[in-house]
């Protein structure tokens, strides 16, 4: 791709005009000679083979950046001179009404984003509305593997066949890829569920609180919360719909609550079949098998994941099948969060040192008021912190999860631990350089005294307060009279350094 | 305004402009060059030390700056104030002599 030099050049130019539109109107003119008579010799001095960089034109572009700071300085100085009672706190760098508003400006975006993903709400409303307890999936054979369809339909209508003493009840379903076409709205394949008309009550949600009214000719179905927020974008007049599964019809008759995600195969749509005419429904091919478990089959059950169950056959052979309960989901994000919360303010005085917020001062200490401002400060640092790292590692987690997962809930505890962990220990360290006096963030850092002469004299860096408070000595290394931080008052010696700083505060 | 008699002290970036424009780097780009500090920090800078009378500024006439065909230069030199000060942050910061030797190979 080629660059035009003019191109390039009036890109530089519009950059610096518009910085100068920043500076105040009498310095304006000389402000932007200035800045372009520089520009040319930048540009002769990065571009030397007189071709087109991407080395050189960084660098140019870095310098004309900073056109955009003297000009703001330059702003911020006129409107202090017209402005000296009327002030803006949160306007001025390093400032801490501006660093609160940075976090609330995080947690807004965190929050908004977090609104937009399905998957956080699918997640808060399985962890709302569990599985009704005691219900179990039935599959053939001990070792068998978890969550593949294992039972036939046959076998499924002989067992019900039969009084169960630890079922109050049984349920069947059988799930297949099928192509699906909503009128007008969707058309495209899903995972379908044929599944017995009982599958509401055995899960926990009877058929009573399907609300829609459904014509009696055609079967029902319910569609997967998933499918509905992914799909139909949480449109609830979708209910009462008809929907037509392989060139059958049938109508939706309500929205499956979220949980039912977790169940094996994902279903995207439960077709309840008849148990008298299983249009769909094969004898022979393999589906699952979900059971709700009689008082005595929970006693017999005793809180394991897990229980044997022997069915003797006709033939004298005994059916082993193994009964698998549901794992019983996490109390939420909310509770994930606050794990990793728990951790993260445990590990964290090992990360850095707490004590570090104080301010040792070499003369008088700040007065009750001041403690109680910059220690309020700190807590609403650390509240914003926390709300901040709460969405945005539901944003981390669910970001490519539409639905409920493992791995989106762990990936939200990592996050989780690592943001708090990290935004804390930045809370307190951010603290420790905050002058005690005006909260503002120390800047210009120096390194102060020679390495080597540590033992005859101090070595380390010094900064300063903006507002000409405060300058803080932070030793290099740590000697038994030179141990932490330490805090100085300015004297009057330093103030025609921040002669507009003092006037505006 | 510089209270005489005090003891003045400045911020580690501001001295190493004043050593800088004392080595002779006069102008804004030259002393960006020399002290490695991004034009959002020298500039700002130079105008605060302006302010403060350690340093002054003057445009290069028209007529050098035509010959060369190239645009004037705005100029900045210590004024006794700031040589002051740069002796005083001189002591302060031992490695700011390191930094720009020019100013003594100048002396020998």
């Amino acid at each position: 791709m080629k660059y035009s030099p003019l191109t390039l050049h009036a890109l530089h130019v519009g950059l610096l005009r518009g910085a100068s539109l920043l500076v105040p109107f009498a310095q304006r003119a000389e402000w932007f000679r200035e800045w372009s008579s520089e520009l040319w010799y930048v540009r002769r001095a990065t571009r030397t083979s007189g071709e087109f960089s991407w080395n050189s034109e960084r660098e140019i572009i870095a310098f004309c950046i900073g056109a955009f700071q003297d000009a703001g300085n330059l702003w911020h100085e006129g409107r202090r001179s017209k402005e000296r009672i009327k002030r803006n706190p949160a306007a001025e760098q390093n400032s801490p009404a501006l660093c609160l508003l940075w976090l609330c400006a995080f947690l807004v975006l965190g929050a908004a984003i977090a609104s937009y993903l399905p998957g956080i709400r699918s997640e808060q409303d399985a962890a709302q509305s569990p599985l009704r307890p005691g219900v179990i999936l039935i599959q053939q054979g001990a070792g068998g593997p978890i969550g593949k369809p294992s039972i036939s339909l046959a076998e499924y209508a002989d067992w019900r066949s039969h009084r169960q003493q630890y079922f109050t009840d049984l349920a069947f379903y059988r799930t297949e890829r099928i192509a699906i076409a909503v009128e007008g709205i969707h058309k495209s394949e899903w995972m379908v569920a044929h599944a017995s008309q009982n599958i509401g009550n055995v899960l926990g949600m009877p058929r009573d609180d399907f609300t829609a009214s459904g014509r009696a000719d055609l079967p029902q179905a319910i569609l997967s919360e998933a499918a509905w927020r992914r799909d139909f974008r949480s449109d609830p007049a979708i209910v009462g719909e008809i929907v037509t599964v392989a060139h059958r019809q049938a109508q939706i008759v309500g929205i499956a609550p979220a949980v039912w995600w977790r169940m094996p195969g994902h279903p995207d749509l439960w077709l309840l079949e008849s148990d008298t005419k299983p249009e769909r429904q094969i004898d022979s091919a393999k589906g699952y098998v979900v059971a709700q478990l009689s008082r005595a089959g929970r006693a017999q059950m005793m809180g394991e994941d897990s229980v044997e169950i022997t069915i003797p056959a006709a033939d004298g052979k005994d059916i082993d099948l193994r009964g698998l309960a549901f794992t019983p989901p996490t109390s939420g994000p909310l509770w994930i969060y606050l794990f990793a919360l728990f951790l993260a303010v445990l590990a964290l005085p090992a990360s850095t040192s707490v004590a570090k917020s104080e301010a040792n001062f070499t003369s008088r200490p700040p007065s009750l008021r001041s403690r109680a401002i910059r220690w309020s400060f700190l807590a609403a640092k650390l509240i914003l912190i926390a709300l901040v790292a709460c969405f945005a590692s539901l944003d981390i987690a669910y970001c490519s999860f539409p639905n409920y997962s493992p791995f989106a809930e762990f990936l939200q505890f990592v996050a989780s631990f690592c943001l708090c962990l990290f935004g804390l220990r930045w809370a307190v360290v951010d603290q420790s350089q905050r002058c005690p006096v005006c909260l503002r963030r120390v800047t210009h850092p120096a390194q102060v005294g020679i390495a080597s002469r540590t033992f005859l004299g101090w070595n380390g860096t010094e900064m300063f307060c903006a507002g000409g408070h405060t300058m803080l000595h932070v030793p290099s290394l740590p000697t038994s009279w030179f141990g932490s931080q330490r805090w100085t008052y300015l004297d009057a010696s330093w103030d025609f350094l921040f002669a507009d700083s003092h006037s505006q505060l | 305004m510089l209270l005489m008699g005090a003891d003045p002290k400045l911020s580690h970036t501001a001295a190493m402009i004043l050593q800088a424009i004392h080595a002779g780097y006069m102008y804004g780009f030259s002393i960006m060059e020399m002290t490695g500090l991004p034009s959002g920090t020298v500039y700002p800078a130079m105008r605060r030390l302006e302010r403060d009378d350690l340093i002054r500024s003057h445009w290069e006439r028209q007529s050098i700056a035509d010959a060369e065909q190239r645009p004037p230069r705005k100029y900045y030199k210590l004024t006794a104030a700031g040589r002051v000060i740069l002796d005083a942050s001189r002591k302060r910061y031992p490695l700011l002599k390191r930094l720009m030797p020019i100013e003594e190979a100048k002396a020998q």
